[in-house]
């Protein structure tokens, strides 16, 4: 019954994650939307790892590096984007189209 | 712990190798050339890929179980290593070489794909995977003087996150449902947990999966970052992603599906939902990758949706071989990586040539037989490869994945991937049209760089190999492997 309600949760976060990459036009809410879908997994793993079919540590150590690389993705990402800014002057991302075809 | 140096001595060479570069890149005075790092990670690459040849048969299980080696795995890593040789030695006459940082991510992606190969085991899958992404991701937006090189960094580094969070989310709930990370030895608790009423979490985590795999290997219709990516950055970076990138992501979506589904209380799911989701995913690449390539004109976008289909073509082989588990499937497959390796690192190395810093436009291959007679036969011969005409490489791979296609009655697929080759016909023909008979550009070429022409030879003379003598090269990697 419990691990029910944190999978839902966590389901609940993975979508306003999922929904703010499709529809956000701030470049810097892309990436917040981004680091909302991983959390979400972590808390889907955690969950499981407590109260899953198996419990065990397993699942609390992969959220150890799942937050590591998403650090390093945020960090990426943002390096990325400052440098777009400089040549675009704008962090809205709907603005970031010269590649089409 | 000697013994476990030396079997993991690939991917330690590969740590020092980057280790050199970035205290070179220190070292080294800011105008100075970067060609010696350059240098230091071709002999690194070399030197990891002696090493992999020198482990010979040996079966290597370390971590309990979570990197496995065996001739299979390492036959995929000569790939990956000679794929990124020959990026490295295109590199020297492109501008984006003179930053250390460079070469430095190409031997941290690399390595990232080599431990992706070897792993076997969701979070050492995950975490090598993220390395291979986050350093493309860079590599991608290494040009920064140029606009769309950053702006398809920044489509890169969005679109993998989400699609990373997907493939994620998809491991949580096999976590979930078996209690392990390892692959060996989940089938058959994910077995149980199907038999348990659990069927629905499953069913969950397999689409998930599926949307992350999709994405990574740039399969219609999580295809649509891969032409913008493409197109944006860097050649040398291009044919990494094309070539080294897709070689990883599919070898990554082979572990996972035939590591989750081998039980025998599986077989329902690999039947009724497996096999059909990829017949799909397969047909739409296949179908989607040739026709949108008919009308594009920039080069770049062109050879990526050409990718798109070949994404098609390889998961037909990757479909046999889930169902038949014979080694044959698996020589189409890698026959089909050796030879679309062979003809895409040479096709972007000639376009590297004609386009220089410009965007490749189709117009640029007016009249180059006029110009250049050589590099109009050269691309012409690795246009044909991609195309699957007979005495190239690309022929005999295609071939083979239909054959294993037919033993398996998959005639539909092999429907249309005969179908899909005819329409690419139409658009790699229309290229060479363009070099033979339309008038000159005008535009004089430059000196063919050296390390280009190095390049143009091993492939040209790998295709032509691959596709005469397919009986030799494939006795003796079955030899090797078997």
């Amino acid at each position: 019954m419990y691990l029910t309600s944190y999978l839902a949760l966590a389901a609940i976060l993975f979508c306003i994650g999922l929904y703010g990459v499709l529809s956000k036009r701030n470049a810097v809410m892309l990436l917040f939307s981004v680091e909302l879908m991983l959390n979400a997994v972590n808390l889907n793993l955690v969950a499981f790892s407590r109260l899953g079919l198996f419990p065990n540590i397993d699942g609390q150590i992969f959220t150890f590096f799942t937050i590591t690389v998403a650090a390093a993705e945020a960090a990426v990402g943002l390096a990325i984007l400052i440098s777009l800014y400089r040549k675009k002057e704008t962090a809205e991302a709907d603005q970031y189209n010269s590649l089409k075809g | 712990m000697n013994e476990m140096i030396m079997q993991l001595s690939p991917e330690w060479i590969l740590l020092v190798g980057i280790a050199l570069v970035l205290v070179g890149e220190i070292l080294l005075n800011k105008d100075s050339s970067r060609f010696v790092l350059g240098f230091i990670s071709i002999l690194t690459v070399i030197a990891s890929g002696l090493f992999v040849l020198l482990q010979d048969r040996e079966v290597i299980n370390l971590f309990s179980g979570s990197f496995i080696s065996d001739t299979t795995i390492r036959s995929i890593k000569i790939l990956l290593i000679v794929g990124t040789l020959l990026v490295l030695i295109l590199s020297f006459a492109e501008k984006v070489s003179a930053k250390g940082e460079y070469y430095l991510l190409l031997l941290a992606a690399l390595l990232g794909a080599m431990t992706l190969v070897s792993s076997s085991e969701l979070i050492s899958l995950f975490v090598s995977l993220e390395l291979l992404s986050l350093s493309s991701y860079v590599l991608v937006g290494m040009q920064r003087d140029r606009m769309i090189s950053s702006e398809a960094a920044w489509k890169y580094v969005v679109y993998g996150g989400a699609s990373s969070a997907f493939l994620l989310y998809g491991m949580s709930f096999f976590y979930g449902l078996t209690g392990t990370t390892k692959l060996v030895g989940m089938s058959d608790s994910l077995s149980i947990a199907y038999h348990n009423e659990h069927g629905l979490l499953l069913y969950l985590g397999l689409v998930l999966l599926f949307i992350g795999i999709g994405f990574k290997i740039a399969a219609v219709p999580f295809h649509m970052w891969a032409p913008d990516v493409y197109q944006g950055a860097p050649t040398t970076v291009t044919a990494f992603l094309a070539v080294v990138s897709k070689i990883a992501g599919f070898v990554f979506a082979l572990r996972l599906l035939s590591g989750l589904f081998p039980s025998d209380g599986l077989k329902p799911i690999v039947h009724m939902v497996v096999v059909p989701a990829l017949l799909v995913i397969a047909m739409l690449s296949m179908i989607v990758g040739n026709v949108v390539a008919l009308k594009q004109s920039n080069l770049k976008r062109l050879l990526a949706y050409s990718s798109i289909g070949h994404a098609g073509y390889m998961l037909v082989a990757v479909i046999s071989l889930l169902l038949s588990k014979e080694k044959e499937a698996f020589f189409s497959l890698y026959y089909y990586f050796v030879a679309y390796l062979l003809a895409s690192a040479g096709a972007f190395a000639i376009l590297q040539v004609i386009a220089k810093e410009r965007s490749p436009d189709q117009k640029m291959l007016s009249g180059l037989y006029k110009r250049s007679p050589w590099l109009a036969f050269c691309l012409t011969v690795f246009l044909l490869s991609l195309a699957g005409i007979p005495f190239t490489a690309g022929f005999i791979g295609k071939f083979t994945i239909l054959i294993s296609a037919f033993g398996n009655s998959l005639f539909w697929l092999a429907g249309t991937m005969l179908l899909t080759t005819v329409i690419s016909y139409y658009y790699y023909f229309r290229l060479i049209r363009q070099m033979y008979w339309q008038d000159d550009d005008k535009v004089s070429l430059d000196k063919i760089h050296w390390s280009t022409g190095i390049v143009i030879a091993i492939t040209l003379i790998g295709t032509f190999l691959f596709g005469i003598m397919p009986s030799f090269v494939l006795q003796s990697l079955s030899a090797w492997i078997a």
